[in-house]
């Protein structure tokens, strides 16, 4: 697999939410390589910035959801990601696992929980590019 | 001269004719004349032979005879005369003349002395009157000889009928005399053998396995008693014999009764004495026993008379005769209240007998307490009652039984109803409403209840008959309310369903609006650089964390308005801890289980939240210390939610303002101004509780809360 860029990328199409998650991770001290609100984009995006880490919605705007575009990053670039979801159902639930995320989280989400896990699967992924 | 020439022409004479000169009128007229009187003569004599030998039984035939010959003779003279016209044959006319003249007069001498012969004969109307006579005496003989034959009959019968009795009587004679002879027998070697082995009757009196008795009858003590009497009543033969009096030993009301029966016997107007009666026991208590005596007179009579009696004990036959008669007493009960038609069948001899209320089940097919042939038409009658699609249910049920296959059968089959309904099934009109089924359903029980004991096949068999109509037709109308009410529920489920789509798209909508209010304060509070504005907002996204979280849980639960609180609570007071800066605090969890829903999870959150990130703010300068969350059951009712630290009861927050009025009363673990105590207050109110705040060791808030109406 060819090398990944030090940056993340955040799918959400609700543009506030995007903007939060993305403010979170630059406290971080890391970069977004960009926002995406639908899942073609976010794939295109994913493609043309190669980003170690998605940050994924569960929905999206227009065809096809986080599922969707998750499984065609991890196919075509290798990305790890971490689904951001409002919904526990089973059902959704049972379509995430197909991905085999890094992880997931609920929302709200809120306070330390997006940074103890983003800390934790970027130090992964940094692990696994070295190895 | 020949003969023949004297006989045709004697003399050379003249043919008659000659005399009548040849006149053609004459000659014709003396022939025609002559040959009708010839042929006349000719007919008579031949009727006449014709009668007499037809008529064999007459009288003087011979006279008949004569006159045949006679008038022959004079028919011939007539032809005669004829040819006398053309020939002189004047000779054989003579002839004939002279023969015909004999015969005439020996005719007219033999009539004479005949007419007086042949009057004397009797006339036809004389023979009819006669023979009319005659028959009445034939049949009056013939009455009296029936009469006699009768009597003659009866005597016979008589004869016989006396016989035979006279046999019967004989025979009867000689069995009485047989019997009598034999009882003498017996008598004789019964009271030989009594003379003989008194001993041995003291043995069987004594070890006999009914009650013997000797009473003296004058006295009315007991001389005798054998063990099974004693024992029959509680005693020893030594309490009672010569001891007590007979009369005592019988039960109070049984006791006069029996002593009209005793006075019979005694007076020798009864001979024997059998009695079924109660006994009074050692121990009070009745028993049944059945009493024969009999009255002995000794022969010698200077002894006493003596009276003998076997008791036998039938207490448990008594009780069991009455229990049975109690039992069917109580069948019958149960029979009539349960509105049950009873069966009975004899199979060995093809009968069947049904109680009142079966015949009237079945409209009066069948006859009521009486037996009846399986194979009479009454039953075949009532077997055209029964619906033909259940016939052959009801027919098969009823061979198992006959064979013997099965103990019991169970049937239900449809029979037309008593009081009218319609001829056919197919009949039942569109009119509902006020139609009555014509048919009514019965439940029909029978089973085996005796058996050859030989071949073991079935010779008895009992059966109940149940009018089940009012239960299958309820049975249908709940099928039928079932299937309606299956509907229902088919439609409701949608429409829960579809509630349910809704209420998750509705959860998912608020989760992702608070994301976003959460996002726009947090951007706000960015561009704030007062920490303490800044800090206000930190606890604004946590209370509007608290409301996600709630709505988080309700996704999850099943019915999407309950879910359990104590998961939820622990995951609300982990991530207000994760949240904050401090690392060194550690929280202690001990949550029962509790079942509620949005009105008591959201309050409940918001105020878990406010007391949590209070004691963050206030209690632990230091940055280290424990915080503990505890829920449980109320045994007084209720739940007891504690929020405790084990700070420093914000004492150094006040370290400035309020030291001058003591510790104790100043500490108020930074409730007294603020956001946080106003909600807490509310809060609490909001959920029907009370709040109790202790400050002594690190600050603790005991809430007491109704439970909520979710919990089970």
């Amino acid at each position: 697999m060819s090398t990944l860029e030090d940056c993340v990328l955040v799918v959400d199409d609700e543009f506030l939410i995007a903007e939060t998650l993305s403010i979170q991770i630059r406290d971080m001290g890391l970069t977004v390589c960009g926002t995406a609100a639908t899942a073609a984009d976010a794939i295109a995006m994913a493609k043309a910035q190669r980003p170690r880490l998605v940050l994924m919605d569960m929905r999206l705007k227009g065809a096809g959801d986080g599922v969707d575009a998750a499984l065609a990053i991890h196919e075509s670039v290798g990305s790890k990601v971490i689904f951001i979801t409002a919904s526990r159902e089973p059902a959704t639930l049972e379509r995430i696992n197909m991905d085999h995320p890094a992880a997931i989280l609920y929302k709200p989400v809120f306070g330390r929980q997006l940074q103890t896990v983003v800390r934790d699967v970027w130090a992964a992924a940094a692990q696994d590019a070295a190895g | 001269m020949t003969i023949s020439d004297w006989l045709l022409d004697p003399s050379g004479l003249t043919p008659h004719g000659f005399c009548l000169s040849w006149l053609p009128g004459l000659i014709w007229l003396h022939a025609g004349s002559d040959a009708v009187i010839g042929l006349s003569y000719f007919s008579i004599p031949l009727t006449l032979a014709w009668f007499v030998r037809r008529r064999n039984d007459l009288a003087y035939r011979w006279v008949g005879h004569l006159f045949v010959a006679f008038i022959l003779a004079c028919g011939l003279t007539h032809v005669l005369s004829i040819m006398t016209l053309w020939v002189p044959a004047y000779g054989a006319e003579g002839v004939v003349k002279a023969v015909t003249a004999l015969l005439s007069v020996a005719t007219a001498a033999m009539l004479w002395p005949v007419v007086p012969r042949v009057l004397a004969l009797p006339t036809p109307g004389q023979l009819s009157r006669l023979n009319v006579e005659l028959t009445r005496t034939i049949q009056e003989q013939e009455r009296t000889a029936a009469l006699l034959r009768e009597s003659e009959a009866r005597v016979l019968a008589a004869n016989s009928e006396l016989e035979r009795r006279v046999a019967a009587r004989t025979a009867e004679l000689s069995a009485a005399n047989a019997q009598l002879t034999e009882v003498l027998a017996e008598r004789a070697a019964a009271l030989e053998a009594l003379a003989n082995s008194e001993a041995e009757y003291r043995a069987s009196f004594e070890a006999a396995a009914v009650g013997k008795v000797q009473v003296n009858p004058e006295t009315g003590r007991l001389l005798r008693v054998n063990n099974a009497f004693a024992r029959m009543l509680g005693y020893a033969p030594a309490d009672l014999a010569g001891q007590v009096d007979w009369r005592a030993l019988l039960w109070a009301e049984d006791r006069a009764a029996e002593g009209v029966e005793f006075a019979r016997l005694m007076s020798g107007e009864a001979n024997d004495y059998v009695r079924e009666l109660r006994f009074r026991r050692r121990d009070g208590s009745p028993v049944w026993g059945r009493v024969s005596a009999t009255l002995v007179r000794k022969a010698s009579a200077r002894l006493p008379p003596l009276l003998l009696a076997v008791v036998e004990d039938i207490d448990t036959m008594h009780k069991t005769a009455l229990a049975l008669k109690e039992s069917e007493t109580r069948l019958r009960l149960a029979a009539e209240g349960a509105k049950l038609g009873v069966w009975e069948m004899d199979l060995a001899r093809g009968l069947c007998w049904v109680d009142r209320r079966t015949a009237a089940m079945t409209g009066g097919t069948l006859p009521a307490e009486t037996w009846f042939s399986l194979d009479g038409p009454e039953y075949a009658a009532w077997a055209d009652w029964i619906h033909p699609d259940d016939r052959e249910e009801r027919a098969g049920g009823l061979r198992l039984l006959q064979m013997g296959a099965a103990e019991l059968v169970q049937m239900q089959y449809r029979v037309r109803r008593a009081d009218g309904g319609l001829d056919s099934p197919g009949d039942a009109p569109g009119d509902a409403g006020e139609h009555r089924a014509p048919w009514i359903w019965l439940s029909h029980r029978s089973a085996i209840v005796a058996r050859d004991p030989v071949t073991w096949t079935p010779t008895r068999a009992t059966g109940v008959l149940i009018d089940v109509t009012e239960r299958a037709e309820a049975e249908a109308a709940l099928r039928v309310a079932k299937a309606d009410l299956e509907q229902v529920v088919v439609e409701r489920t949608a429409a829960l369903k579809q509630r349910d789509l809704l209420l998750r798209e509705v959860y998912h909508r608020v989760k992702n609006n608070l994301q976003v209010i959460d996002g726009l304060v947090m951007m706000q509070s960015l561009q704030l650089s007062d920490p303490e504005a800044r800090q206000a907002l930190m606890g604004l996204r946590s209370r509007v964390y608290a409301l996600g979280l709630v709505h988080q849980q309700l996704m999850t639960s099943p019915d999407l308005e309950t879910f359990d609180i104590a998961p939820f609570l622990e995951e609300l007071a982990s991530n207000i801890l994760q949240s904050g800066a401090e690392v060194g605090i550690t929280l202690d969890l001990d949550l029962c289980p509790l079942i509620v829903n949005l009105d008591f999870a959201i309050p409940l959150g918001l105020l878990v939240t406010e007391l949590i990130t209070n004691s963050l703010k206030h209690a632990f300068p230091n940055g280290t210390g424990t915080i503990t969350l505890s829920m449980r059951r109320r045994d007084e009712g209720g739940v007891l939610l504690v929020v405790a630290d084990d700070g420093d009861g914000g004492a150094h927050l006040m370290e400035s303002g309020a030291a001058k009025n003591g510790a104790a009363e100043g500490r108020t673990g930074g409730y007294r101004r603020g956001l946080g105590g106003a909600i807490v207050k509310g809060l609490v109110a909001q959920l029907d509780g009370t709040i109790a705040m202790r400050f002594d060791t690190g600050t603790r808030a005991d809430i007491i809360l109704p439970t909520p109406v979710a919990a089970p």
